[in-house]
């Protein structure tokens, strides 16, 4: 093996993983891919070439991988005849043309005017409705209700929505009908709108036939009937949601209407029919295209068909009434099931159920508006003799208006918002509890024979009822309409299934109703009325959601008209107390009477009337005549409430269970996104409102702050999971330590505490402690009060843990270094000019203690060691020679880059009669760049661009070198530093470490002293870098980014580049009446003998001008002690003075707080700081702590203080490090 | 035209066509990378569809950046990798139970467009054991001999250091000798 070769592939070669290819050392390794893959430069391609030549393993190697690189080409190639996709399937090989030009249509709808913005919403709406619920939205939702259009159906020709055939419908289908609307005629619609923007589809203008025919044919929504005109949602607004990441395919009607097997047309229309007085012949055209549609949500006013006979009273069910009529074709029998006054079965519910003919069974909920004209009139203020109004029978057309929630098939999709990971931890749940068995556990087991299924349905449950809750009907629309065994189990979730929808109807009952009606009102109390056995399975249950909105006792149990509504919980002024005793009254007559309904003329006043509202209003939240400000946000309030509350009751139903099952993150997360999905709708909703009624103020404040409240629950508790999982691993490993046999199943499943650190050295003695333990012990002052220790102000081991937790990188706990990670975060405080060091001290609780201490609590000790400024006047050429390392590995990652743009910071920093010199070093040093004044950065930058990377890492050439040029050119008022920058370590050279240290021990005592600045983070030395620096009286930076290089050549330039102080010493002298114990964090490498204090031909820590240092002690003090807790020493050789200084500080009592929040912000920040470090390093004294409680602390910082880069860096950190902690928990 | 001329008359004339026409040159390409890495025809054609959507929405990100294809294709490898983790969380837990289909129907898909001439044993054999690959090994692997991309493009792409894609290309190259070898003496 030729010597030369090795350095280059080694450095590369060596990954992070520590893995190595099986040819073994000595081998090309992955420089052969890069060979073979032509990814080499001319030099490397040479040594690989000449490599080759010689060594026959690698040569065989390049044969195979040769080989297997044609095998791979030719398998990727793409054939003759491949590109052509078959037929009805999409191409694996080329893009389908009809998405590129959704895509060229969604770039010029890109910038449309704010109201198409206004217009998306609507569309987004129901993109958000698929996120939401899994479901496909499908609204009908007519625009205006004029006079002249209420009177006549609005009635789309059914060849008026046509479609291409043949279109993959695995999804469902997505449509929206169209009413006029001048006001909103806006077309185009924004995907990144839509994205964002939730709830419903919206309302659009008539389309102007043709123009809305596609490219591709396809024909979107266009009416016949101008009067009438209804269009299909845009095919932007499809793909808008299309967009949205879920896989939903979108199908297209099918016309003329064909209703398939698949679809049982009559049955949705006439269920629909029956709620509505629709003829749903529109809805008919879908077809075969439902047949994989889960369900739709819409909302309709609509006018009932002139001629809708009402059979009247047709029975009495389990505490309802039950209103029958029959629509105009005579073939739809109806029925409504009206409360009475006082329903025991449904306590503090308006329950209405609305029920066709042949089984289709409709259950309506409270919110459901039917009304005739005559209550429209009450609510206009025209007052009418209550027994002229009944709601149902004898009018002929009763005015309704709801807001339906329909499902068809399967609810639930694959791609939509169910893929949070509970599934995964269900899957885990419902296999470990064998492995484990614990009695716990089986006890859970055999409690929920299917505890996927139950933890899955309540999830879907929620979602499927957050859309009812919304929903002021539910239809049925098909026996297997919701298959309950799609709730129960995932495996079909794209098939229809075969159970029934009373399934879901039973779930949401059990779950939401506080009475739930389980036995089928319709079969028992009328069973002509279906037809059916009375135990069809089809039955669907009448839910009441709104709990919250229903009217106070006394008031009308029926939803006769808006402001009965509202009458329960809005604060009924004297006014609205008038009205609403009509009202009650009037809902009184209605159950009374059905006598008769009103006249046509009245029911068209009565939408005029309402038209404003309609057509402003979105159908979010219904409407509710013109004087809804009020109502509206009352309702929003109530909406909050019932949602809060909503959640509140599934969070206790759910973590009661859940929380030994260890399924509670997932669900915890699932309930964030809800929560969250919910606020972004809510404020959306709120936003258009607030767009559309500019009169109209909602308290968004309030609306938002409810919800963000429970979102943050919900990351608390997620935090507070993680946290335990955190725990238990951490006690997993330490036990781990101790019993190696440990079994980790039956471990986590009952997690032992690991022992808090005790207060004490364990009986080691201070060193043997640190041999052993690798930190620092707590010293009892009766045996030792002095504690010194070299003044330290590097901050590599910071940045460069730093970097190796961003690039996801296991970082080696003997490289972090406590001290280094706090004096990374320098103080700002102005030190006294007049001295060389100020000291601050500053004491508290250990917010991290958790030690076992025989007395008193560890309190932290923050001393702070600031060197003053430098006066502009003091300042100092310098003569700065660089000495990169051009070895083969600087090529990577770019740090020759990073050289070059650290060194063009510092340059822009230099003053002119400073000067840089470099030399580089591969396999052998050369000279790139004599010393030249800074003024010429030019030259210097261009010297750097020349350098190629390539051979060894030969750092003792390198800094002979750069150490003989320095020499040369040394001037008397300058000062002189060799500037080392290195990705690794010697890989070639011949002498020892120490005997390179030695040599940079002697220049330094020249007065040329050392800088490190290291790159790179595989095959790195630290230890090696950090002695190099140490011994060098200079500093040692690790740069991995431009930001870092900013921070050193930058903002740190004076400290990187001067010297205020040479061999700074600190001792801490405690005094043993107060302090009973202490522990210096970090600093260990910086141990100086308490004796050698004042001994100055000592080697200790070098400061530069503005430096902090920070001490962090902790200590134990005596009960009921008083006093100061001792002296703090500085003694250093002033560079200024030219002499030896001391000084001291005392440590007073008074800056001890009695609490941690009465602590500053920097003392809480490095307390944390210092916590991360220690955790990092596996520090003795923090085996109880966590990364959690890390950011817990750091979360608690003010909201100022999280927001400097520093601190969300930091952040950033801890959150690394912690997920990287959590890497072993099972999933 | 450029890319970047393509890129301005979208941005600042508004042509939407242009966008087209810069789109039309990467799809395929795209496509093929997406199709093989997720091993899914069709979720492949949403990725890319959802890529392009990102395209045209935020044009001047693209404009920002030396290759339009590099860009698109860490976009599409992003949102690849976040179709993959959703598929892998479904599939895990559903896969005690059904074979899930978007497996069944890739492979259907990529033998079903497979002409006779191809249907040669070995190429079957070699696609599957790309389609066996770990996703990184996959991605890179795919971007350097079907994207042509270099260490550094493919670094960029998917966000590691070209060391890292280096030993990843390499050990994948050494897996696959090892499996292909494997497949070649067992059919010997």
């Amino acid at each position: 093996m030729n010597t030369t070769h090795e350095p280059n592939h080694d450095s590369p070669g060596r990954h992070p993983n520590g893995e190595t290819t099986p040819n073994g050392d000595g081998h090309l390794r992955y420089l052969i891919t890069a060979y073979l893959f032509d990814n080499l430069t001319d030099e490397g391609r040479a040594e690989v070439e000449e490599h080759l030549e010689a060594c026959a393993e690698c040569r065989q190697e390049f044969d195979e991988l040769s080989s297997t690189r044609a095998l791979l080409k030719d398998a990727l190639e793409l054939r003759e005849g491949e590109g052509e996709p078959a037929e009805g399937e999409s191409s694996a090989y080329s893009f389908e043309a009809h998405r590129l030009e959704r895509v060229i249509a969604a770039g010029r709808g890109r910038r449309q005017s704010t109201n198409v913005r206004k217009m998306v919403r609507w569309g987004a709406a129901a993109a958000a409705a698929v996120l939401l619920f899994g479901v496909v939205p499908y609204l009908l939702r007519p625009q205006v209700m004029n006079a002249r259009r209420s009177a006549s159906m609005v009635r789309p020709q059914t060849n008026a929505v046509e479609f291409k055939e043949g279109v993959d419908l695995v999804g469902g289908t997505e449509l929206d009908y169209f009413y006029e609307d001048e006001s909103e005629s806006e077309k185009a619609f924004d995907p990144d709108t839509l994205r964002s923007a939730p709830s419903r589809w919206g309302a659009r203008a008539a389309p102007k036939k043709e123009e809305n025919v596609a490219a591709d044919g396809w024909a979107y929504g266009t009416a016949t009937d101008p009067e009438e005109s209804l269009e299909v949602l845009s095919d932007q607004a499809i793909e808008g949601v299309r967009a949205f990441g879920d896989n939903q395919k979108l199908g297209r009607f099918n016309a003329p209407a064909a209703p398939s097997p698949q679809f049982p047309a009559p049955v949705l229309a006439a269920a629909f029919e029956a709620t509505t007085g629709v003829t749903l012949n529109d809805l008919e055209t879908g077809g075969k295209d439902f047949a994989n549609k889960n369900a739709f949500v819409g909302r309709v006013t609509v006018d009932a068909p002139a001629g809708t006979t009402a059979l009247g009273k047709a029975g009495e069910i389990q505490g309802f009434d039950r209103f029958k009529f029959a629509d105009p074709s005579g073939n739809t029998t109806a029925f409504i099931d009206l409360p009475r006054e006082s329903n025991s079965n449904a306590p503090g519910m308006n329950f209405l159920s609305v029920g066709g003919s042949d089984e289709r069974h409709l259950t309506a909920l409270d919110t459901v508006q039917i009304f005739d004209q005559k209550s429209k009139v009450d609510q206009a203020g025209t007052a009418h003799p209550p027994s002229q109004s009944a709601p149902i029978g004898g009018v002929e057309t009763p005015v309704r208006e709801m807001q339906f929630f329909g499902l068809v098939g399967g609810v639930f999709d694959d791609d939509l918002g169910l893929e949070t990971g509970e599934r995964t931890m269900e899957a885990d749940v419902a296999q470990k509890p064998r492995s484990r068995g614990t009695p716990q556990n089986r006890g859970r087991r055999s409690k929920s024979n299917a505890p996927q299924s139950e933890f899955q349905r309540q999830n879907e449950l929620k979602k499927v009822n957050e859309e009812l809750a919304k929903s002021d009907v539910v239809l049925g629309l098909r026996s297997d309409a919701i298959s309950g065994s799609q709730l129960r189990s995932l495996e079909s979730r794209r098939v229809g299934g075969v159970d029934s929808g009373f399934t879901l109807q039973k779930n949401l009952s059990d779950n939401f109703l506080s009475e739930t009606r389980t036995r089928d009102p319709i079969s028992q109390a009328d069973p002509t009325d279906t037809g059916r056995p009375s135990n069809s399975p089809a039955m669907f249950r009448g839910l009441a959601q709104r709990q919250n909105v229903s009217p106070p006792k006394g008031a009308s149990a029926l939803p006769l008209d808006d402001t009965t509504f509202f009458a329960g919980p809005r604060d009924v002024g004297p006014e609205n107390a008038r009205q609403d005793d009509e009202k009650r009254e009037e809902g009184a007559s209605k159950k009374r009477g059905l006598d008769s309904y009103g006249t046509d003329e009245d029911a068209i006043a009565a939408s005029e009337k309402r038209a404003p509202s309609t057509s402003s209003r979105g159908a979010a939240l219904g409407e509710w005549g013109d004087d809804d400000g009020e109502e509206e946000e009352l309702l929003e309030r109530q909406e909050q409430t019932r949602l809060a509350q909503e959640i509140s009751e599934l969070e206790e139903e759910w973590y009661g269970e859940v929380y030994q099952t260890g399924r509670d993150k997932a669900i915890a997360q699932g309930l964030l996104d809800q929560a969250n999905q919910r606020i972004e709708i809510l404020q959306r909703e709120i936003d258009r409102e607030n767009g559309l009624r500019k009169s109209q103020t909602i308290d968004v404040q309030d609306t938002n702050g409810n919800l963000r409240d429970q979102v943050k629950q919900a990351q608390s508790r997620i935090r507070a999971l993680e946290s335990n999982h955190e725990r238990t691993l951490r006690a997993f490993r330490y036990y781990q330590t101790i019993d190696a046999n440990l079994d980790r199943g039956r471990f986590f499943a009952n997690p032992l505490e690991i022992p808090a650190p005790e207060a004490g050295d364990e009986g080691l003695g201070r060193d043997g402690f640190r041999a052993t333990y690798g930190v620092n012990p707590f010293v009892e002052t009766e045996r030792d009060a002095q504690s010194t220790f070299a003044m330290d102000v590097d901050t590599a081991s910071f940045t460069r843990t730093q970097a190796m937790l961003a690039s996801g990188q296991r970082v080696d706990p003997s490289t972090v270094r406590t001290e280094e990670f706090v004096n990374a975060f320098p103080d700002s405080r102005a030190a006294d000019p007049h001295q060389a060091f100020s000291v601050f001290c500053e004491g508290g609780p250990s917010p991290f203690g958790g030690h076992a201490t025989s007395g008193a609590p560890v309190e932290q000790l923050q001393i702070t060691v600031k060197a003053r400024d430098l006066a502009p006047a003091e300042r100092r050429p310098v003569i700065l020679t660089f000495a990169i390392d051009t070895s083969g590995s600087m090529e990577l990652g770019a740090r020759l880059e990073a050289v070059r743009t650290a060194l063009a910071t510092l340059l822009a920093n230099l003053e002119s009669d400073d000067r840089v010199g470099i030399i580089a070093y591969g396999t052998q040093p050369y000279l790139v760049l004599p010393h030249t004044s800074a003024r010429e950065s030019d030259r210097i930058l261009d010297a750097v661009d020349g350098l190629t990377p390539l051979g060894s890492t030969n750092v003792e050439a390198g800094l002979d070198l750069a150490y003989r040029i320095a020499d040369e050119s040394t001037h008397a008022r300058a000062v002189s530093r060799v500037v080392l920058c290195s990705d690794g370590v010697a890989t070639s050279g011949a002498r020892s470490a120490d005997d390179i240290l030695k040599k940079v021990r002697i220049y330094a005592d020249r007065g040329i002293y050392l800088s490190v600045v290291g790159f790179g983070q595989e095959r790195y030395d630290d230890a090696f870098l950090e002695k190099l620096a140490n011994q060098g009286n200079g500093n040692y930076a690790y740069v991995d980014s431009a930001a870092d290089a900013a921070r050193l050549f930058k903002d740190n330039l004076p400290a990187a580049l001067s010297v205020l102080a040479r061999d700074a010493k600190i001792q801490v002298e405690f005094d043993p009446e107060v302090v009973s114990q202490y522990r210096l964090l970090g600093y260990e490498n910086r141990d100086v003998a308490d004796k050698d204090f004042r001994n100055d031909t000592i080697d200790a820590g070098e400061v530069g001008p503005g430096s902090t240092v920070t001490a962090i002690y902790e200590v134990v003090r005596r009960p009921a002690s008083a006093g100061a807790l001792g002296r703090v020493f500085l003694r250093y050789h002033d560079t200024t003075l030219g002499r030896v200084e001391e000084l001291d500080f005392p440590i007073p009592p008074g800056i001890v707080a009695t609490k941690f929040a009465h602590t500053s912000a920097r003392f809480r920040l490095l307390s944390s700081v210092a916590e991360l470090a220690e955790l990092l390093r596996g520090s003795y004294f923090a085996r109880s702590g966590t990364f959690s409680d890390v950011l817990d602390q750091l979360n608690r910082l003010s909201p100022s203080a999280r927001s400097t880069p520093e601190v969300r860096a930091l952040i950033d950190m801890t959150v690394q490090a912690r997920r990287a902690s959590l890497e072993e928990w099972p999933e | 035209m450029t890319d970047r001329e393509l890129l301005l008359a979208y941005v600042e004339a508004r042509d939407a066509d242009s966008l087209g026409t810069l789109l039309a040159r990467y799809q395929d390409s795209l496509l093929r990378f997406v199709a093989r890495l997720l091993g899914d025809a069709d979720a492949a054609q949403d990725v890319v569809q959802e890529t392009f959507l990102e395209a045209a929405r935020h044009p001047k990100r693209l404009l920002n950046v030396d290759n339009c294809q590099n860009w698109l294709l860490r976009v599409a490898r992003n949102r690849s990798v976040d179709h993959l983790r959703k598929e892998t969380r479904r599939r895990r837990h559903t896969e005690a139970s059904a074979p899930t289909r978007t497996r069944e129907l890739a492979a259907t898909e990529l033998a079903s467009t497979t002409s006779p001439l191809e249907r040669d044993e070995r190429r079957t054999k070699t696609r599957a054991a790309i389609d066996a690959l770990p996703p990184r090994q996959k991605e890179v692997l795919l971007l350097r001999i079907e994207a042509g991309k270099s260490y550094r493009e493919i670094a960029e792409i998917i966000g590691l250091s070209p060391t890292n894609v280096g030993f990843i290309l390499h050990r994948t190259m050494r897996d696959l000798s090892t499996r292909l070898a494997t497949l070649g003496e067992k059919d010997a």
